[in-house]
C-alpha cells in the first residue's frame, strides 16, 4: 500500500511567557486535496499540538477572522487550498503590521478604533417618520457604493499595506473604503463628519497608492480605488469651495 | 495600562512593542524589514514607479539649466549641448526616458482604475466606462499629443532650414 501523502506546515509561534520573540515550528500532517490551510491548522490543534493559537469562525470567507500570512501573502486561510501549495511546505505566520498577542493571533484594537472613527453607518440629519416608509434607492444609487459594502473587516489590506507598516497612524484601506461606502450612499448625510477624519495627512493623503490592499482583498472591494477616488472628490470639493463659494 | 515598558530591540533587530493588548497581554510588533519591497514583483514595481519621480525631477532641473544657458547666449548654449553628448549624460537621458515612460504608463493604467468607479461621473451616452476604456482613451490621447509635438518639431525644423 502506498504511503499516505503528507504536507508540512511551518507555523509561527509566539508564547510570551516562554520566548522573547517569535519562533517557528514545523508540523507534518496527512494531506488531502480538499483541505484548506485552516483545516490543516485545526488538524494540528486537535491531533498534534493543542497549544497552537489562531482565530477562526465561519470557514466560508464571510466572517473575516482567519486572515494569516500564508507563504508571505495575507490570505483568508479558509479559502487557501493546500493543493495550491502541495507538495511544497506551507509557511503560516500572523498577519504582518499588527502586534502579535500569541502564535497567529494579532491585536486588532488599532483597526477597530480606526473603523469606529469613520462612523461606518448611515448618518441622518433628520430621520423621517416611519409612516413615510423606507428610504428607497434606485439600482444606480446602489451601484455607486455596492462594491465597497462587501468589506468583511478581515484586515488583509492592512497586512499588505507598507504605508500602514511604516506609519501606523495611517487610517488604512478598509476604514477609508467603508467611509467611502457610506459617503456614496444616497441615504447618508454624514459626509462632512467623516471628512474630518478622512481628509487629513493620516487619512487619504497618507496613501501613496501601492495598490497591494486591492490585490489581497478577498471580496474585491478595491480599497486602493476608494482612497484615490476620495482624494479626487476631496480635491474637486476644495476647488469648488474656493472658486464657487456661493454654490454651497 | 500604566506599566508601559520602554522600547527595546531584540537581537534580530525587531522592535519590541511596549504597548499591551486589551486585557493587559504583552504584544510583539515585528518591524518592517528594509527589503520589504523585494517581497513581490508588485512592491518592486511600485518602488520603481516612486523612484521614477527622482529622475523626472533631475531632468526638469537640467531643463531649467538648459533654458538659462539659452538665455545667456549662443556660445553658452552650444557648450551645454556639446557636454550633453558625453556617454555619461547620454546614459542619464536614456535611464530618465525609461523611468518617464514607466511613470506615464503606470499613470494612465491607474487613471483607468480610479476613474472607472467615479460612479455617475465618467459616462458616455449614459453608459459607464470601464477601466480599460478609460486607460485606452488616455493612451490614445498621449499618442496623439506625442505625434502632434513630433510633427510640429519636424515641420517647424524644416521651415527653419528653408
Amino acid at each position: 500500500m502506498a504511503a499516505e501523502p503528507t504536507i508540512t506546515l511551518t507555523v509561527a509561534r509566539y508564547r510570551p511567557e516562554q520566548e522573547a520573540e517569535p519562533s517557528r515550528q514545523s508540523y507534518t500532517i496527512p494531506y488531502r486535496e480538499d483541505m484548506v490551510v485552516l483545516d490543516a491548522l485545526n488538524y494540528i490543534k486537535h491531533y498534534v499540538d493543542g497549544s497552537l493559537s489562531f482565530r477562526w469562525s465561519c470557514r466560508m470567507g464571510i466572517c473575516g477572522s482567519c486572515g494569516m500570512n500564508v507563504n508571505g501573502t495575507p490570505t483568508l486561510t479558509c479559502e487557501a487550498f493546500l493543493h495550491s501549495f502541495y507538495p511544497r511546505e506551507v509557511v503560516v505566520e500572523p498577519l504582518p503590521n499588527f502586534p502579535i498577542i500569541r502564535d497567529l493571533v494579532i491585536d486588532m484594537s488599532d483597526f477597530m478604533h480606526k473603523l469606529g472613527a469613520v462612523k461606518p453607518w448611515i448618518i441622518r440629519e433628520h430621520e423621517k417618520p416611519l409612516s413615510e416608509g423606507e428610504y428607497l434607492q434606485t439600482e444606480e444609487q446602489i451601484d455607486a457604493y455596492h462594491q465597497y459594502s462587501a468589506c468583511i473587516n478581515c484586515m488583509l489590506c492592512y497586512a499588505a499595506c507598507p504605508v500602514y507598516a511604516l506609519e501606523p497612524e495611517f487610517l488604512g484601506p478598509a476604514a477609508i473604503a467603508l467611509a467611502r461606502r457610506y459617503n456614496l450612499d444616497s441615504r447618508d448625510q454624514g459626509k462632512i463628519e467623516r471628512l474630518r477624519v478622512l481628509a487629513t495627512s493620516e487619512g487619504i493623503w497618507d496613501c501613496t497608492f501601492v495598490g497591494e490592499c486591492s490585490v489581497v482583498c478577498p471580496k474585491n472591494v478595491d480599497p486602493a480605488k476608494a482612497i484615490q477616488q476620495s482624494k479626487l472628490d476631496t480635491t474637486i470639493d476644495w476647488y469648488k469651495r474656493l472658486l464657487l463659494p456661493w454654490t454651497r | 495600562m500604566d506599566a508601559i515598558m520602554s522600547k527595546s530591540r531584540t537581537p534580530t533587530g525587531l522592535e519590541r512593542e511596549p504597548a499591551t493588548a486589551p486585557g493587559g497581554y504583552p504584544t510583539y510588533r515585528p518591524r518592517l524589514p528594509w527589503a520589504w519591497w523585494q517581497r513581490n514583483r508588485r512592491y518592486t514595481l511600485y518602488m520603481l514607479r516612486e523612484l521614477s519621480s527622482v529622475f523626472v525631477a533631475l531632468w526638469s532641473v537640467l531643463f531649467l539649466v538648459q533654458l538659462s544657458r539659452l538665455r545667456r547666449g549662443k556660445d553658452s548654449y552650444e557648450r551645454f549641448v556639446a557636454a550633453q553628448r558625453s556617454p555619461g549624460w547620454i546614459a542619464f537621458h536614456l535611464i530618465t526616458l525609461l523611468f518617464a515612460l514607466l511613470h506615464a504608463v503606470t499613470w494612465f493604467q491607474l487613471t483607468g482604475v480610479v476613474m472607472s468607479g467615479m460612479a455617475q461621473k465618467v459616462r458616455i451616452g449614459g453608459r459607464r466606462l470601464s477601466a480599460q476604456q478609460i486607460s485606452a482613451g488616455s493612451f490614445a490621447g498621449w499618442a496623439a499629443a506625442s505625434l502632434g509635438i513630433l510633427l510640429a518639431l519636424l515641420l517647424g525644423g524644416r521651415k527653419d532650414q528653408d
